[in-house]
C-alpha cells in the first residue's frame, strides 16, 4: 500500500514536471519578449532593467532551471504586467472565489446529476425519464458562456432575484455556480442513467429480487453503489471542465477569481502568469485525480491499490 | 389430481414485447411439483423454460413481458393473482432461487455474508449478530471451508464453484419449501458441476425440499430429478417420471434429445443431432411446433396442436402419433425411417 | 379396428420436401439494415439529422440570400432590431447579422468538421497501430506501451487548457485553431480504437487472415479498422460538436478567428454587453446556432450509438 502510494506520488511529480516543461517551452517559444509590445513607451534602459529583473537576459536553460528552483519553493514567479504582485499573490487572491464557485458547482452537479440519473433510470421510458434526458441534452447543447448570459437575463434582469454580476455576498455566487454546474450536471445525469440502467439489469439485482427485497432497498443497497463507479471516474474530466469553465464564467460575471487572472494574463500576453496558473491548475487536477483513485478503492472492493500498476 | 400439489402451473402463457414484435415465449404450459420431489424442466435454449421459472417467482420483467393467461398456484395460493407486497413475502422465504451464472449473480460490492442473509434479515427481523451467525451456518451447510472468515469477504475472492455454493446458500437462507434452480451448473466446470449437483441433492434430501431444476442437460436430469417435463417452443411435449421418460420416451423430440446425448455405458453409438432449428415464436406454427423438424410428421401435425396422451404413472406425451388414427410407429420405421 | 386399414388423410406422413416448405421463413435483415431501420425510427435522431442538414445548407446558401456581406459596415444602421431588411438585425457596426450568422456557420462548421476529421485520421492510425502491436512480441509490446503512455499524459491534460495555451503561442486564425484543436483532440479516438482492436484481435477471422499470410497493414486496414467503423462514426458525431464548442470557446476568449471574420463564438462574445441594453438579437442568433448545432450532433450521435449497439437490439 505505502509502496504503491510512493509510486503514485512519483508519477504525479513526473506528470507535473512534464506539464511544467511543456508549458515553459511553449511560453518561451514565442518570438520577441513580453515587453516588445510596450517598446514604444519604454526607454531602452528600462527594458534592459526589466529583462534583467525577470532573468530574461539569461540563456533559456538557466531560466528554466531558475523557474524549477522557484517552483520547488512553491514560488510561481512574478507577473510582468503588475510590478507589485507575483503569480502567488494572484492565486492567493483569486483562490477563495474560484474554489467556492468550483465547490458549489461540483456539489450541484453531483447531487442533482446523480439524483436525476437514478430517477430517469428507474422510470425508463416514462415522462420523468424524458424530462431528465431533455435537461441532459440542454446541458450538452448550451455551453456555459451562453448559459451565463441567459441566467443573467432571466434571473437578474427580468426577475431581479440575484445580482447581475461581481462578487460579494453568497447571492452573488448562485448564478455563476449554476452556469458552471449546468454542463457537468447534464453529463453526470447521462452517465448515471446509463450506468443505473445497466446495473439494474444485472443478475445480482435478480438475485436480490428473488430474496424478496423491496425495490427501494434494492436500488439503495445494490443499485446505487455499483452504478456510481463510472460517475466517479468522470470526476477527473469534470474538474478539468470546471476549471476551463471558470475562465468564461468569471469573465462574464466579473468575478475576481483565478480564472479571471488567467484570462487577463492571456489578454495581456503576461506569460509568467499564464505559466504559473497553468502549473497551479495542473497540480489541482493531478491531486484530484489521485484522490478520486483513492475514493474508487473505497467504493469498489475489487480494486486494491496494491495490485494496480502505477 | 384432486390432491393438493405444492406448486401447480396451469395453462401458463407469457408474451414478450420486443423491437421486432411480440414473442410468445410460453404458450400454455401445465405441470406440477409435489412436496419433497425434484422436477426437471428440460429443453433447448429459448423453449420458455427460464421464463416459466421467472413467472413462478413473479419476476417476469414487465414492461416487455406479461402473463397473458393461466394460473400459478403455490400452496393453494394463486401467485398470478398476488399483489406486489404479497409476492415479496413469498419470494425468498417460501421459494428460493438459484441462478445460472454465479459470476454475475452476486453483488460485487457487498460482503458475501450480508448477501446471504439479506433475505433472512428481511423476512425474520433478526439482529446483526444473529444474522452473521446464520450466514456462517449457511456457508458451512453448503460446504464452504472456514465460513467465519469467508462471510466477510467479497464475491471476487471466491471461485466459480464456491460462488455457486453461496448462491445456493442465499436460496436456502429462509428454509424455503421450494427451490427453483435455473441452469445451476451450466456455467461451471464439469468437475464442479458434479459437486454442485451432489450438494443440491443432499440438501433436497436432508431438508425435504422441493426442487424445480431448469436445465438443457439430460445428464443433470438423470443425476438429480425424480420427474421431468420436456418443453419445446413454449409448450410441454412430454412429462413423466425420469425412469419412464428415459426408458420409454414417447415424443419424437424426446427421442431426438436422447439420441443427441453421448452415452458412457454400453455400446458406441453415432450421435445424431436434431436437424433444423426451433420455430420462430413471433409467429408460432398453428400445429405441433416440432412438426417441421420431426421425422414422423403427418398432415395433421401442421394443422392442429396435439393433446397430451396419458400412458399411466403420470407419463404423458403430446404427439399425434399416439392418436388411434395414426399409423403405428413400427410401420413408419419399417417404411425406412429410423428411430432409436 | 378398421381404422388401421383406411388411413385418415390427415395422418398421411409428410415427405421431407413438404416439411421444408412448412417452415415459416422470417425475412432476415442484415445488421446495417437493422441499424438504419432503428435509426430512422428514432425521431429525436432524425430531428438532429434534419437540423444538421439545414445548418449545412444555410451555411452554403445563407450569405447569398441577403444583399450584404458579413463585413459591410453601416454606421447608419447600428444595432437595428430584426426587420424586413435585416432578418436577424444588425450589430454595433451596422453589419447584417443574418449574413454574419451564416458566414459564421461556415467558419464554425468547417473548423469543427476538419478538426474532427484530422482527429479521426490520427486517432485511428495511432490507436490502430497500438492496438495491433499490443501483445505482439517484445517490440510490439514496447510500441504499444510508449503510445499508451503518451496518450495517458495527453488525456490527463484538460483539453481546452492545452488548446488555449497553443493559441496563445500561435497566430490566431482558422488554420491555427484547427491545428490547436487536433494537437490533443485525437487522443480520445486513439484510446477508443485501440480498445476496440484489442477486443477484435483475438477473434477467429483475424487469426484466419494471419494464417493465410496477410501482411500487417492489410490486416489493420482491411480487417480490423473496418470492424470498428461503428464506434468511429459514433465518436465522430461527438467530436464534431466538441470541436465546434472549443472553437466558439476560444473565439469567446478572444483567441479565435480575428475580426472582421466572424464565427458564432466571436459573435457571442461581441454581444455580451447587450444583455444590459436589451439588443437581444445580437446574442440570440449566434447562441441559438451554437446550441442547435450541439443539440443536433449530440442527439444524432446518441441515436446512431443506440442503433449500432448490438446489445440494445433484440
Amino acid at each position: 500500500m505505502s509502496h504503491y502510494l510512493a509510486k503514485r506520488f512519483l508519477m504525479m511529480l513526473l506528470t507535473l514536471w512534464i506539464i511544467v516543461t511543456l508549458t515553459f517551452s511553449l511560453m518561451h517559444a514565442i518570438p520577441g519578449d513580453p515587453f516588445a509590445s510596450d517598446s514604444d513607451q519604454l526607454p531602452e534602459q528600462i527594458r534592459a532593467n526589466l529583462r534583467a529583473k525577470y532573468h530574461l537576459d539569461e540563456p533559456l536553460p538557466i531560466q528554466y532551471l531558475l523557474y524549477l528552483k522557484n517552483l520547488i519553493m512553491l514560488d510561481l514567479g512574478p507577473s510582468i504586467k503588475s510590478d507589485t504582485r507575483g503569480v502567488n499573490d494572484m492565486i492567493a487572491d483569486g483562490f477563495g472565489a474560484s474554489a467556492l464557485l468550483g465547490a458549489q458547482a461540483v456539489a450541484i452537479a453531483l447531487v442533482f446529476g446523480i439524483f436525476f440519473g437514478i430517477v430517469a433510470a428507474l422510470n425508463r421510458g416514462r415522462w420523468l425519464d424524458y424530462a431528465a434526458m431533455a435537461l441532459a441534452v440542454l446541458g450538452v447543447a448550451i455551453p456555459s458562456f451562453i448559459m451565463a448570459p441567459l441566467l443573467i437575463n432571466f434571473l437578474a434582469i427580468k426577475w431581479p432575484i440575484f445580482p447581475v454580476a461581481t462578487w460579494g455576498t453568497w447571492m452573488h455566487t448562485v448564478l455563476p455556480s449554476l452556469a458552471l454546474a449546468f454542463g457537468p450536471l447534464a453529463i453526470i445525469t447521462r452517465y448515471m442513467r446509463a450506468s443505473m440502467i445497466e446495473v439494474m439489469n444485472q443478475n445480482y439485482i435478480r438475485t436480490a429480487e428473488a430474496k424478496g427485497i423491496p425495490t427501494l432497498a434494492i436500488v439503495v443497497r445494490h443499485g446505487i453503489r455499483n452504478a456510481i463507479l463510472p460517475v466517479v471516474t468522470f470526476l477527473g474530466p469534470l474538474i478539468a471542465s470546471l476549471i476551463t469553465g471558470t475562465f468564461v464564467v468569471e469573465k462574464i460575471f466579473a468575478i475576481p477569481g483565478i480564472g479571471k487572472y488567467f484570462v487577463d494574463g492571456i489578454f495581456n500576453r503576461d506569460y509568467p502568469v499564464i505559466l504559473g496558473t497553468t502549473v497551479f491548475y495542473s497540480s489541482i487536477l493531478i491531486i484530484t485525480i489521485f484522490l478520486i483513485d483513492l475514493a474508487y478503492t473505497l467504493i469498489d472492493p475489487r480494486i486494491k491499490l496494491t495490485n494496480k500498476e502505477g | 389430481m384432486a390432491e393438493q400439489h405444492l406448486l401447480t402451473i396451469d395453462n401458463l402463457k407469457v408474451n414478450f414485447k420486443t423491437y421486432g414484435g411480440e414473442v410468445q415465449a410460453v404458450r400454455g404450459v401445465s405441470f406440477h411439483v409435489d412436496k419433497g420431489e425434484t422436477v426437471a424442466v428440460v429443453g433447448e435454449s429459448g423453449c420458455g423454460k427460464s421464463v416459466t421459472a421467472q413467472a413462478i417467482m413473479g419476476l417476469i420483467p414487465a414492461p416487455p413481458g406479461r402473463i397473458v393467461e393461466g394460473r400459478i398456484v403455490f400452496e393453494g395460493k394463486e401467485i398470478t393473482a398476488m399483489s406486489k407486497k404479497e409476492l415479496l413475502e413469498i419470494r425468498g422465504s417460501q421459494i428460493g432461487m438459484v441462478f445460472q451464472d454465479p459470476m454475475t449473480a452476486l453483488n460485487p460490492t457487498m460482503k458475501v455474508g450480508r448477501q446471504i442473509v439479506e433475505g433472512f434479515v428481511r423476512h425474520h427481523q433478526v439482529s446483526r449478530e444473529e444474522a452473521q451467525k446464520r450466514a456462517i451456518e449457511l456457508l458451512r451447510m453448503v460446504g464452504i471451508p472456514d465460513p467465519e472468515k469467508r462471510a466477510d469477504q467479497y464475491p471476487h475472492q471466491f471461485s466459480g464453484g464456491m460462488r455457486q455454493r453461496v448462491v445456493i446458500a442465499i436460496a436456502l437462507a429462509c428454509q424455503p419449501k421450494l427451490v427453483i434452480a435455473d441452469e445451476p451448473t451450466t456455467a461451471l466446470d464439469v468437475t464442479i458441476q458434479a459437486q454442485i449437483l451432489d450438494l443440491l441433492k443432499r440438501l433436497q434430501e436432508e431438508q425435504g425440499l422441493s426442487v424445480l431444476i431448469i436445465t438443457h442437460d439430460l445428464g443433470v436430469v438423470a443425476e438429480i430429478a425424480h420427474r421431468m417435463v420436456v418443453m419445446y417452443a413454449g409448450v410441454v411435449v412430454e412429462t413423466g417420471s425420469v425412469k419412464d421418460v428415459f426408458s420409454h420416451p414417447r415424443h419424437p423430440y424426446t427421442w431426438g434429445l436422447m439420441r443427441s446425448l453421448p452415452r458412457l455405458d454400453g455400446e458406441k453409438q453415432r450421435l445424431v443431432p436434431i436437424e433444423g432449428t426451433p420455430p420462430d415464436l413471433f409467429h408460432p406454427p398453428k400445429g405441433c411446433p416440432f412438426a417441421a423438424r420431426c421425422e414422423f410428421a403427418m398432415e395433421i401435425c401442421d394443422r392442429q396442436i396435439p393433446e397430451p396422451t396419458a400412458f399411466g404413472g403420470g407419463h404423458q406425451a403430446a404427439c399425434w402419433l399416439h392418436d388411434p388414427r395414426a399409423p403405428r410407429i413400427e410401420e413408419l420405421v419399417a417404411a425406412g425411417r429410423q428411430t432409436e | 379396428m378398421a381404422m388401421e386399414q383406411k388411413i385418415d388423410p390427415l395422418f398421411r406422413p409428410l415427405a421431407k420436401q413438404e416439411q421444408a416448405d412448412a417452415v415459416s421463413a422470417r425475412p432476415s435483415l442484415s445488421n446495417a439494415q437493422l441499424a438504419i431501420r432503428k435509426l430512422v425510427k428514432n425521431k429525436l435522431a432524425m430531428l438532429g439529422l434534419v437540423i444538421i442538414v439545414a445548418l449545412v445548407a444555410m451555411a452554403i446558401i445563407g450569405p447569398h440570400l441577403v444583399p450584404y456581406s458579413y463585413s459591410d459596415q453601416s454606421l447608419m444602421m447600428k444595432n437595428k432590431p430584426v426587420s424586413a431588411e435585416h432578418w436577424f438585425g444588425t450589430d454595433d457596426l451596422g453589419r447584417d447579422m443574418f449574413a454574419r450568422t451564416w458566414y459564421g456557420a461556415r467558419i464554425s462548421l468547417t473548423i469543427g468538421v476538419v478538426a474532427a476529421l484530422i482527429d479521426l485520421i490520427i486517432g485511428v492510425t495511432v490507436g490502430g497501430v497500438a492496438g495491433y502491436m499490443a501483445g505482439r512480441g517484445k517490440r510490439g509490446e514496447r510500441i504499444d506501451t510508449v503510445i499508451m503512455r503518451l496518450i495517458e499524459v495527453l488525456y490527463g491534460l484538460p483539453y481546452l487548457l492545452v488548446v488555449i495555451l497553443l493559441m496563445v503561442v500561435m497566430e490566431p486564425g482558422m488554420l491555427t485553431i484547427i491545428i490547436a484543436l487536433s494537437a490533443t483532440g485525437w487522443v480520445g479516438m486513439a484510446r477508443l480504437v485501440r480498445g476496440q482492436i484489442l477486443q477484435l484481435k483475438n477473434q477467429e477471422f483475424i487469426l484466419a487472415a494471419q494464417v493465410l499470410g496477410a501482411k500487417f497493414p492489410r490486416i489493420l486496414f482491411k480487417h480490423l479498422i473496418p470492424n470498428t467503423f461503428g464506434v468511429i462514426i459514433v465518436n465522430l458525431t461527438f467530436t464534431i460538436p466538441s470541436a465546434i464548442f472549443a472553437e466558439s470557446f476560444l473565439s469567446f476568449l478572444g483567441l479565435g478567428v480575428q475580426a472582421p471574420v466572424a464565427s458564432w463564438g466571436t459573435m457571442t462574445n461581441d454581444a455580451l454587453g447587450v444583455i444590459l441594453t436589451g439588443d437581444w438579437w445580437r446574442l440570440f442568433f449566434p447562441a441559438l446556432m451554437i446550441s442547435l448545432t450541439m443539440f443536433a450532433f449530440n442527439v444524432f450521435g446518441d441515436g446512431l450509438q443506440d442503433a449500432l449497439d448490438p446489445r440494445l437490439r433484440e
